[in-house]
Formats: structure tokens, C-alpha cells, sequence
């Protein structure tokens, strides 16, 4: 609790009425809190979520934003993250870039993703809206520090192709990747995960959920924190490294979609070239035109 | 020296077990702030052990008795099927607590808790059970009865009406919309406002004010409800020019009867042990508002005696130790 009881010194010293809530032990990320926890939320202005299973894509906490909450995630943080790299960015100065990326997913109706390692998968992104988590709560939402990300969830059951993560699966234990994990997806599902022992280990871990929609394609992701440097298996760091994208399996209605699933987790990949509507985003990982 | 490592898991096991019956799947809330995590952890640990939901809410210390839980933790209480709260001050009278209890939550106090407490034999020896029933049939007794009659061998003499008032039967095993303070099981009522007449002779402790166990006897007279004339040693000095120093008469009012019902606990000085001593009552003064009356004053303090003769419409209910009904 070191973390938590950080923050809440500095908020107790700013005079804001800090209550500290442990929720009760789940088993897997974005697994619901009880009933307990969530109405806790539900009466607060301000949430922080250091927590070791990410709380981001539950209900509760779509239902605190609902309800006016200012959400900022901070699941599995460390002390290292206390101390240095992406939480000492400038997140003023990224906000633009965000804010523009989320509007081209908003307006584009077509993505195209590949890279160097096989990847190449399209969706739609028809009815789709985007959105900027610059880690800088303006107002009621949600934003997951200090990954700076501009994300969607694609129209569902439109996503089709391969998606080869190269860089981290920051959930479950997994961490950055040893050896390239390779997803099928059709009509928007993860029809297949192959590869080495991580690929193994993530489809029997989904396997044992034993719910269909824990392997829907829930999000694509812009990571933009420059100073997310490296993969260190640390989620929010990893999520935020600056030129790589991530999809999200799982869970999409925290971000506009409509699934909820057991779990929600995501995997990223590098050096990634995408086009919206034909147009190139990315290239290699670098922004092209915003 | 360091403090010796107390053990406080039998005494969660008591507590999470037997007070609070505490089943697989249900939401429990732990109540706590950050002096009495210790007790929060042993408390959380066995009840998730026994397969309960448990979420733990650390509040900041509040500033005085009553004050109310900030609305994230109100809410959180009003979800709980059972809630512990091992708090240095008192969340017993908030309207947080009271919506919990609407709920029909099972509140298990743990006020100002101690490894005293949590090591005591009143929490682990006692047959929390048989006195739960002992503890409705005393209640029964005075929330049926019209008039009570006090005394004791020291010399109380003290006589009022109970028409009208209902008894708070503090069981230790609370049903669904209860609250107990464990492990001081205990049955109180509230005189009939202005009632009481008589002599009150406390001769065991008064657990406030660092006063503690008593060196003489307090010696009270009583008109119309209210205590007229304080004596007795240092002891009694010390609390009479406490209670002229708020200037309000109602500190001085005769407020409950309190009856002490657990056979293991022993008197220490400690409130939620003293007052639960078995063959002790304790006479409390100042506010009555709280308990079901109309006396609001800036305090509430207990006056315990020993040996208790306690008869309803002429009829002894308690003799010492002995429940007579």
C-alpha cells in the first residue's frame, strides 16, 4: 500500500477528504470489484487505482465516470514509475497530438495496421469515436497514467487478419515478449494465439474463462508517452511506449463499445505503419501528419 | 523494549465467526483508520478466508465521537451484509451508520480497539449464543415494564419509569439491522425523562476520562432526573468539576440503565470491556439522545456498580449475576 498511501498523504495535504478502499481479492485484470467498492466510487469526485489487477474496464468504474468521477488508473504502478520515466513527461504538451490522432479515428472509416514482424490487420472504424487519455483530467473521465494513448474500440466483429506482438503483454504475468505471440483474428474474434510458452500460456489462461468474449477485438491503441522508452513489463509504461500500437481483447465498453467480458488485457507491438482511409498515420512507428 | 508480538488471530476468528457469522459470498466491509490497521488485517483476513468479499475502508482519524465517514465509505457500508469497524473514534451515531443498518447490514463495533481486547477472555471464552438470548429476555422485560427499582449492598436506591421506552438489546451476535458492541454484551434502557429519584452508589469504575477503576465510592443524589449532589474522593471531585465546567445541567442527567451481560469480561478500565462485566450495571449521565431519548448535552459518561439488584413492576428481573426472567 506504500503507493496508495503516497497519494493520499499529498491529497490529504492539499484538504481533500482522502478515504483509502481495498477492494476485495479478485482473480484476473478488469474482473468487477463487489458491490462495496463500487458504490464507494460512485460517491467520489476523485479515484486512484493503484492496484495489482487493472479495475479500468469494469462497470464500476464506467459508472463512477458516469456519474462525474475523475478516473485515474494507476494498476500494477511501481516504485521505479514512482520515481522516474513516463510520469515526468510534459502531458500538457502531448495533449494536441492525442486529441488530433483520437479525432482521425473519430472521422476515418477504415485502419490498416502492419509491421515489420507479419502483422497485417484491418477494421473498421465506422460509428466509431476516438478518444484521448493524455493523462490529464480536465473533467469527468477516465485516463491511465502515464500512458498517453489515443484509442478506439473498432466497429464490432469487423476486425480481420494477424496481429504479431513483438513488444509486451503487460497483464497476467506475461511481460515483454520472448518470442513473437501471433493472434488470428476473424469477424473481430482471436481465432488462434501461437507462438512460444507466452503465446501458450495466454490461450490456455483465456481458455479457462470459459467466455466467448474474452476474445473479442475491444480496442486499437496509439502509445505516445516519449518518455516510455522501453518495454519493462510494467503495464502503464509499456501500454504508453512512444511509436508502438496496441490492441485490446476482451472487454470493449469502457471505450465505446458494447462487449463486457471477463477480462480485458492488451498487447503491444512495434515499429508500426498505419494508414486511416488510405491515408499513412504511422510509419515505422513515426507519426507522419496530425 | 520492543512490544511483545501479540497474536490476534483468534480473537478475528471470534469476531468474524461467531459475532459476526460471517458467510462465503457475502460483502463485508472493514471500517477502519490508520491506527487500528492491525486489527482491520487480522479482521479482513480470516473473513476472506471464510470466502466473504471483503473491501477495507481506511477513513482519515475523525476529529470527535459521531462524526460522519466521507460518502465513499457511506456507501460502501450501506452494500455490506456485515461490517467491522476498528476505529480510534466512534462512527456508532452517523447517519452513515444508520443507513447501513436500513440496509440491514450486521455491524460488529470495534471502538477504540486494544490487543487488550482482542486477546481478552471476554471476546475469546464466551458463550456469545447463550448470552444473546439471556440479553432479549432482559430486554423484553424492560421494554414491557413500566417502572424500575435499583439497589445494590453499597446503598443504591434509585427508582424511575420506563413507561414507553424500548430497551437496546446489544447482543454480540447481531441480526440483520443490529449493531453490537463486542464483546460488551449488554441490555440498557432509557429512564422516563425527569423520573428518577433516589441514591446511585458507583463502586466500581467510570472508564472515561482516564478516571478508571475506583478508589471510593461516588456517591449521587438524585432529584427529578437529575443528579443535585456528587461526592465521594478524589475521583468524584474530579469528575463533579468536569461536568459543572460545560455549565449545562443535562451533563447531570440521569440517562440510562446499562446492564452488564458477558460472565468473562473483567473490569479494566476500558470502556467496551467495563461496561460489559457481568454482575455490574452501569448508570450513564448526560446525553440520553442517542440511546432513544430527548437529552441532548456535550457528554455521556458511565457510572459502574457492582452487584445489582434490579426489580420491573415489583418483580426481581436480576439478582447480581443471576437473570431472573
Amino acid at each position: 500500500m506504500p503507493i496508495a498511501e503516497a497519494v493520499a498523504d499529498e491529497a490529504g495535504e492539499m484538504g481533500a477528504v482522502v478515504s483509502i478502499v481495498v477492494p476485495p481479492e479478485r482473480s484476473i485484470d478488469n474482473e468487477e470489484p463487489g458491490s462495496a467498492v463500487a458504490a464507494a466510487i460512485l460517491g467520489a469526485n476523485v479515484v486512484f487505482l493503484p492496484v495489482t489487477l487493472a479495475l479500468a474496464h469494469t462497470r464500476a468504474v464506467r459508472e463512477a465516470i458516469g456519474s462525474g468521477a475523475r478516473v485515474l488508473s494507476m494498476t500494477a504502478f511501481t516504485e521505479r514509475m514512482m520515481r522516474e520515466g513516463g510520469l515526468f513527461t510534459d502531458f500538457r504538451a502531448r495533449q494536441p497530438l492525442c486529441l488530433s490522432l483520437a479525432a482521425m479515428l473519430t472521422r476515418g472509416e477504415q485502419l490498416r495496421l502492419t509491421n515489420p514482424s507479419g502483422t497485417d490487420l484491418s477494421m473498421s472504424l465506422v460509428g466509431v469515436t476516438g478518444n484521448s487519455h493524455a493523462c490529464l483530467l480536465d473533467g469527468p473521465g477516465f485516463s491511465a497514467v502515464p500512458n498517453i494513448e489515443a484509442n478506439c474500440a473498432p466497429t464490432q466483429g469487423t476486425a480481420e487478419g494477424v496481429f504479431v506482438c513483438d513488444g509486451s503483454i503487460p497483464y497476467y504475468g506475461v511481460g515483454p515478449i520472448r518470442e513473437p505471440v501471433t493472434f488470428q483474428i476473424s469477424d473481430g474474434f482471436v481465432t488462434d494465439i501461437s507462438g512460444g510458452d507466452q503465446a501458450d500460456f495466454l490461450k490456455d489462461l483465456l481458455a479457462r474463462q470459459e467466455d466467448p468474449w474474452v476474445y473479442n477485438l475491444a480496442q486499437f491503441a496509439f502509445g505516445l508517452n516519449p518518455a516510455c522508452t522501453e518495454f519493462t513489463g510494467e503495464m502503464l509504461n509499456d501500454e504508453g511506449v512512444n511509436g508502438t500500437v496496441h490492441i485490446g481483447i476482451g472487454t470493449s465498453a469502457n471505450l465505446g463499445g458494447e462487449v463486457t467480458a471477463k477480462t480485458h488485457f492488451d498487447a503491444i507491438t512495434q515499429a508500426p505503419t498505419v494508414w486511416i482511409d488510405g491515408e499513412p498515420v504511422l510509419s515505422d512507428g513515426e507519426v507522419l501528419n496530425y | 523494549m520492543a512490544e511483545a508480538k501479540v497474536d490476534l488471530l483468534p480473537g478475528a476468528e471470534r469476531l468474524v465467526h461467531v459475532n459476526g457469522r460471517v458467510q462465503p459470498g457475502e460483502e463485508v466491509v472493514v471500517v477502519t483508520d490508520p491506527t487500528m490497521q492491525r486489527y482491520a488485517d487480522a479482521v479482513s483476513r480470516v473473513a476472506q478466508e471464510a470466502g466473504a468479499s471483503v473491501t477495507v475502508c481506511v477513513i482519515p482519524i475523525r476529529d470527535q465521537d459521531g462524526q460522519e465517514p466521507p460518502p465513499p465509505v457511506a456507501r460502501a457500508m450501506a452494500e455490506a451484509a456485515v461490517i467491522f469497524s476498528p476505529v480510534s473514534v466512534s462512527i456508532t451515531h452517523t447517519r452513515a451508520m444508520r443507513s447501513a443498518l436500513e440496509a440491514r447490514a450486521r455491524v460488529c463495533m470495534m471502538t477504540a480497539y486494544t490487543d487488550a481486547i482482542m486477546t481478552s477472555s471476554a471476546l475469546l471464552d464466551t458463550d456469545f449464543d447463550a448470552q444473546a438470548d439471556v440479553c432479549r429476555r432482559l430486554g423484553a422485560a424492560f421494554t414491557d415494564g413500566e417502572s424500575v427499582r435499583l439497589t445494590s449492598p453499597r446503598g443504591t436506591d434509585l427508582c424511575f419509569g420506563i413507561e414507553g421506552r424500548v430497551a437496546n438489546v446489544l447482543t454480540n451476535i447481531p441480526e440483520p439491522g443490529e449493531l453490537g458492541p463486542i464483546p460488551d454484551i449488554e441490555v440498557n434502557v432509557v429512564p422516563v425523562t425527569g423520573s428518577a429519584e433516589g441514591t446511585i452508589i458507583a463502586d466500581a469504575s467510570v472508564p472515561y476520562l482516564g478516571i478508571g477503576i475506583l478508589d471510593e465510592p461516588i456517591v449521587c443524589v438524585v432529584r427529578e432526573g437529575y443528579i443535585v449532589e456528587m461526592t465521594g474522593g478524589d475521583q468524584a471531585d474530579f469528575l463533579r468539576e468536569h461536568l459543572d465546567s460545560f455549565g449545562d445541567r443535562h451533563c447531570f442527567n440521569v440517562a440510562e440503565l446499562g446492564v452488564g451481560l458477558n460472565p468473562n469480561a473483567r473490569l479494566t478500565g476500558e470502556m467496551l470491556e467495563d461496561e460489559g462485566v457481568m454482575g455490574t450495571i452501569h448508570i450513564g449521565i448526560g446525553t440520553s439522545h442517542t440511546l432513544g431519548g430527548e437529552i441532548v448535552a456535550p457528554t455521556h459518561y458511565d457510572l459502574i456498580m457492582w452487584k445489582p439488584t434490579i426489580t420491573v413492576d415489583g418483580q426481581i428481573v436480576q439478582r447480581d449475576k443471576q437473570v431472573l426472567v
